[in-house]
């Protein structure tokens, strides 16, 4: 009889400690999850917010949007149409989407998203890049006679995709009949890594 | 008389530990479902049970818990819609109504309580809130990080009422909604220190210079006529020169800690930005108000100090640091120039 009881005191402890267990291990789990989701939550909210902007600009108008950015630095803003070859899967008409990582698999995966747009959707983005650039002179020697000397250039390029700072970030939006542009210009700080220029394994 | 036990009957000690164990394992479910729910229900609750499980949790995790805020948006509108808020979700609209006293009144308190709010939810500064989340997210610790609490947007405010509109003395002589104590003695919090004439002076004596936003353009764009509070926080080894971090640089000000705060102190800072002229932007989309009348009227609190992390973070480099909360212009400029680390939160 005593054995009973105490098997019994026993059961009841070890069935709280599994449930107390579990409640922790789910609990951590769910804490990294989301922690880790927390980006592509906000990747989805400002790819609806975008859209949302473009919606309701009025045909023929042209505005500056400011939105928030979010705190990882490899999130891009890219728009494909329906004629494009090698868009992705996500993507059947002409849409817009934000993706983590350069690539067209990165749209497909879990971390890109696409919105459907109605219209032609062109998406792009200037910066400043620095770039080696020889240039002939003349070279004072005593042999005389011209030599070659590098020299950085600054140099405005632009690409079709927008990289999405962790700050906030201003995107041009032009609208017209049959066409979205979405554009955004950082012509203030030089990109020495050239990061912007990962847009073009997009587009 | 003896008691008799029926067979496999529970005692009254493990019905008390199975009751407790119960409380204990719902109070843990609300918690999470709480933290993790979904987005009609975030609120300001949600948003400071986020920032104080962030603060309280090891170092090691503290970049993977979540910080649930949202940006609040509110429209002041004397009529219609923000066209700022276009598009979004979640507007609060403050419709100005009655005579220009009553309609500044309304103003000012949405404001002062849009500032309250955002020193509140976020522990009034004294939590560690990024700590080595600004590290995750790449941003480093040596820039300020933010979180956009809430932004204002204005639409058709009448001139008279722009002009009069003083955010700063309402801060000073109007108390907390359900408190007996006004804006500023809050932000001061326990310290208590008086900044306002150390600001004063330095202002005379040591060159602080209050910003002008000489800048600023007239826009008529969407994005025109917001204001931003928000929280901004940087993890330094020495806090004297922390508030240079924050900057008030924002409106181009140089800027210095007053004498009378020390380590460890609240501070309420006159005039560091010119939250005015956000409101004139409105204004002057409303109806041509100069922004003269806005600028310099509008304040900032901060704590420099220890900040609160969680148990057995022995790390020294890592627990001092400066808060603040201040109305800047919603703009990439304004903003950024605050936030060169990164913005959390949600959008």
């Amino acid at each position: 009889m005593i054995r009973r009881e105490g098997l019994m005191k026993n059961f009841v402890y070890i069935v709280i400690a599994v449930i107390g267990l579990l409640v922790f291990i789910g609990g951590v789990y769910k804490l990294y999850q989301v922690g880790v989701n927390q980006e592509s939550e906000n990747a989805k909210k400002t790819l609806e917010l975008i859209m949302a902007k473009v919606e309701a600009l009025p045909e023929g108008s042209t505005n500056l949007f400011s939105f928030q950015g979010f705190s990882k630095k490899d999130w891009y803003l890219v728009g494909w149409n329906e004629a494009d070859a090698g868009k992705p899967e996500k993507c059947l008409r002409s849409c817009l989407c934000l993706c983590k990582g350069a690539s067209v698999g990165a749209c497909d995966s879990r971390e890109g998203f696409c919105r459907a747009a109605n219209l032609f959707v062109n998406v792009s983005s200037s910066y400043l890049h620095s770039t080696p650039e020889a240039i002939e002179e003349e070279i004072a020697s005593s042999s005389g006679g011209r030599g070659v000397k590098t020299i950085e250039v600054i140099v405005v390029q632009s690409v079709g995709c927008v990289k999405i700072p962790s700050n906030l970030f201003e995107l041009n939006v032009s609208k017209s009949k049959t066409q979205i542009d979405i554009s955004r210009a950082n012509l203030k700080d030089v990109d020495p890594w050239g990061e912007h220029a990962l847009c073009s394994i997009i587009r | 008389m003896k008691m008799q036990y029926i067979r496999g009957e529970l005692s009254s000690v493990q019905i008390i530990t199975l009751v407790l164990t119960i409380a204990g394992l719902a109070i843990i479910l609300i918690f999470l479902g709480l933290l993790y729910a979904d987005d009609g229900q975030q609120d300001r609750e949600l948003c400071k049970l986020s920032v104080l499980t962030r603060a309280t949790a090891p170092m090691t995790f503290q970049a993977l818990v979540p910080l649930k805020c949202a940006t609040e948006k509110i429209c002041i509108t004397g009529k219609g819609e923000c066209p700022q808020f276009a598009g979004e979700k979640n507007v609060r609209k403050v419709r100005l109504r009655g005579d220009d006293l009553v309609q500044r009144k309304l103003i000012e308190e949405t404001m002062a309580n849009a500032m309250y709010d955002c020193w509140n939810v976020m522990g009034r500064g004294k939590l560690n809130i990024f700590g080595t989340a600004s590290d995750y997210y790449g941003v480093g610790s040596g820039n300020p990080t933010c979180v956009v609490c809430s932004r204002v947007a204005f639409n058709a405010i009448n001139k008279n009422i722009s002009s009069i509109v003083d955010i700063d003395a309402y801060l000073q002589s109007a108390n907390v909604p359900g408190t007996q104590r006004t804006y500023v003695n809050i932000f001061q919090g326990e310290s208590g220190v008086q900044t306002f004439a150390a600001v004063e002076k330095l202002n005379k004596e040591n060159g602080f210079t209050l910003p002008v936003d000489e800048n600023i353009k007239l826009q008529a764009s969407p994005d025109g006529g917001q204001v931003a509070f928000v929280f901004s926080q940087v993890k330094v080894s020495d806090t004297s020169a922390a508030l240079a971090h924050f900057g008030v640089a924002a409106a181009g000000a140089t800027f210095a800690i007053p004498g009378a705060a020390k380590v460890g102190s609240a501070l309420f800072l006159r005039n560091p930005v010119s939250l005015g002229a956000g409101l004139a932007l409105g204004g002057l989309a409303a109806g041509g108000v100069a922004y003269n009348n806005w600028q310099s009227k509008q304040a900032a609190a901060g704590y420099c100090g220890e900040l609160t992390t969680s148990a057995g973070d022995d790390k020294e480099n890592m627990k001092n640091g400066c808060s603040v909360v201040q109305g800047v212009l919603y703009n990439v400029q304004d903003i950024n120039m605050l936030c060169p680390g990164s913005i959390q939160g949600n959008p």
